[in-house]
């Protein structure tokens, strides 16, 4: 039956009537009760969903099933990417959109960031917001609903390594000094990530079910941070202008979409403190 | 057996003028098996995993390889197409599209250039990693060639 103009206009809100204020992503170390509860709450009710607004169709995005869309390695062969590595910008997009799920849930729940260079790191490793029986965000369902590969377990798992060996703060501002975005992209990929990857082991040791760990989420925020770091630190977004256009896939948006993450309303605090105001 | 490489010359000091930076390239390096640290020694043929990671034992860096080991898909899901069909192929590279390795190893080659070595070779034992217990495990490590590349 056709819509008649009032059914048409009255439950949509216009995007640019909603607030806009900035959202602070913050570390874990820093979580308060209530942002720990949040993120929490957040993964458990997305685990809850079997669609397409649920947790396993959303890690499912980055390596599969149905296909992997994350971009890895800096593989141009195909000489696609105008000199651009694709690792920085499809990561940020996915995680916008993963960070969106989560405040459809819990308004208020934003992703937070695991600073694994930190002293704190180095001695207990796996941060403990991440750990505890029943807690959502230990574990979760492998591809719940698709035939797995043999050997696959069902729930998500991790093997670490001892926290002593997870990357060091000299390192990370190396990386941070170089100059050419393509450099710092490279060797934050694959000196940084990729190491963390390997020292999580378990789920987060492989790339097509890495994302069904909800530490992914975390691992991943705190990359995305230092390419916001780098961005400070040199005064450029990083990737070069004619990479623009590139679209994202499966996400409604291009590299030069995601080059400000104020223009995606959040930022990274090193530390928030509220005060009442006056009036 | 670990991948050892030919003897390779070592960047010389031309005109007094010292290099800035030394990389190792490791191109098409194939990331279709599990994760993995490839830990790289100059002049070390004998390496293994009682070698420690200190320059002074010619360790030179590592290289960290996140790797994609089960097939999600039916027969040929993870077989990697030549390249797009022609010009309208506008699909994104296959997943498994070998990738390039960038490895830092200024202060390695510095070291030797400074013992007056003039050749180097490349040790790159691929360990993998099993809770606190690793091991070599040669077959995964595969890679089409490998550069030394200095930059003044």
């Amino acid at each position: 039956m056709p819509g008649t103009s009032s059914d048409l206009a009255t439950p949509h809100r216009a995007v640019n009537s909603l607030p806009t204020q900035t959202r602070l992503r913050p570390g874990v170390d820093k979580l308060t009760d209530q942002q720990a509860a949040d993120l929490r709450d957040a993964i458990g009710a997305m685990a809850g969903i079997s669609d397409e607004r649920g947790f396993q169709h959303l890690a499912g995005l980055h390596g599969g099933p149905p296909k992997a869309y994350c971009q890895h390695g800096y593989a141009d062969q195909w000489n696609r990417y105008h000199g651009a590595p694709l690792f920085l910008p499809w990561h940020r997009a996915y995680l916008h959109f993963f960070e969106l799920a989560m405040q459809d849930r819990v308004g208020g729940a934003t992703l937070a960031w695991w600073d694994w260079t930190a002293p704190k790191a180095h001695a207990q490793g796996i941060p403990a917001v991440y750990e505890g029986a029943g807690n959502p965000l230990a574990a979760q369902p492998i591809a719940a609903g698709h035939k797995r590969p043999r050997g696959v377990p069902a729930m998500s798992w991790r093997d670490p390594d001892d926290p002593a060996n997870l990357p060091g703060a000299d390192l990370l501002t190396k990386i941070l000094n170089l100059p050419d975005f393509q450099d710092f992209s490279t060797q934050l990929e694959q000196q940084l990530h990729n190491a963390v990857h390997g020292w999580v082991g378990g789920a987060m040791g492989s790339v097509p079910i890495a994302a069904f760990d909800p530490i992914f989420y975390a691992h991943h925020t705190m990359v995305d941070r230092i390419w916001r770091l780098w961005q400070q630190q040199h005064g450029q977004p990083g990737p070069p202008p004619a990479s623009s256009g590139i679209v994202l896939e499966p996400f409604p948006m291009k590299v030069g979409d995601v080059l400000d993450v104020a223009a995606l309303g959040y930022d990274y605090a090193g530390s928030t403190v509220n005060v009442p105001g006056a009036g | 057996m670990a991948y050892t490489s030919r003897r390779l010359p070592l960047p010389l000091h031309d005109n007094g003028v010292p290099f800035a930076r030394v990389d190792l390239q490791f191109h098409e390096l194939d990331h279709g098996g599990d994760s993995y640290e490839g830990r790289i020694f100059f002049n070390r043929p004998d390496a293994d995993l009682r070698t420690a990671k200190e320059l002074g034992e010619g360790y030179a860096g590592s290289l960290y390889v996140f790797g994609h080991p089960h097939c999600w898909g039916d027969p040929g899901h993870c077989s990697v197409p030549p390249g797009p069909l022609h010009g309208f192929d506008h699909r994104t590279p296959h997943q498994l599209v070998p990738q390039l390795h960038v490895v830092e190893v200024t202060d390695a080659v510095q070291r030797l250039v400074e013992s007056r070595a003039r050749t180097v070779t490349v040790t790159v034992l691929p360990v993998v990693r099993r809770g606190r217990r690793r091991r070599v495990d040669d077959s995964q490590l595969r890679f089409a060639r490998l550069s030394l590349v200095s930059y003044d």
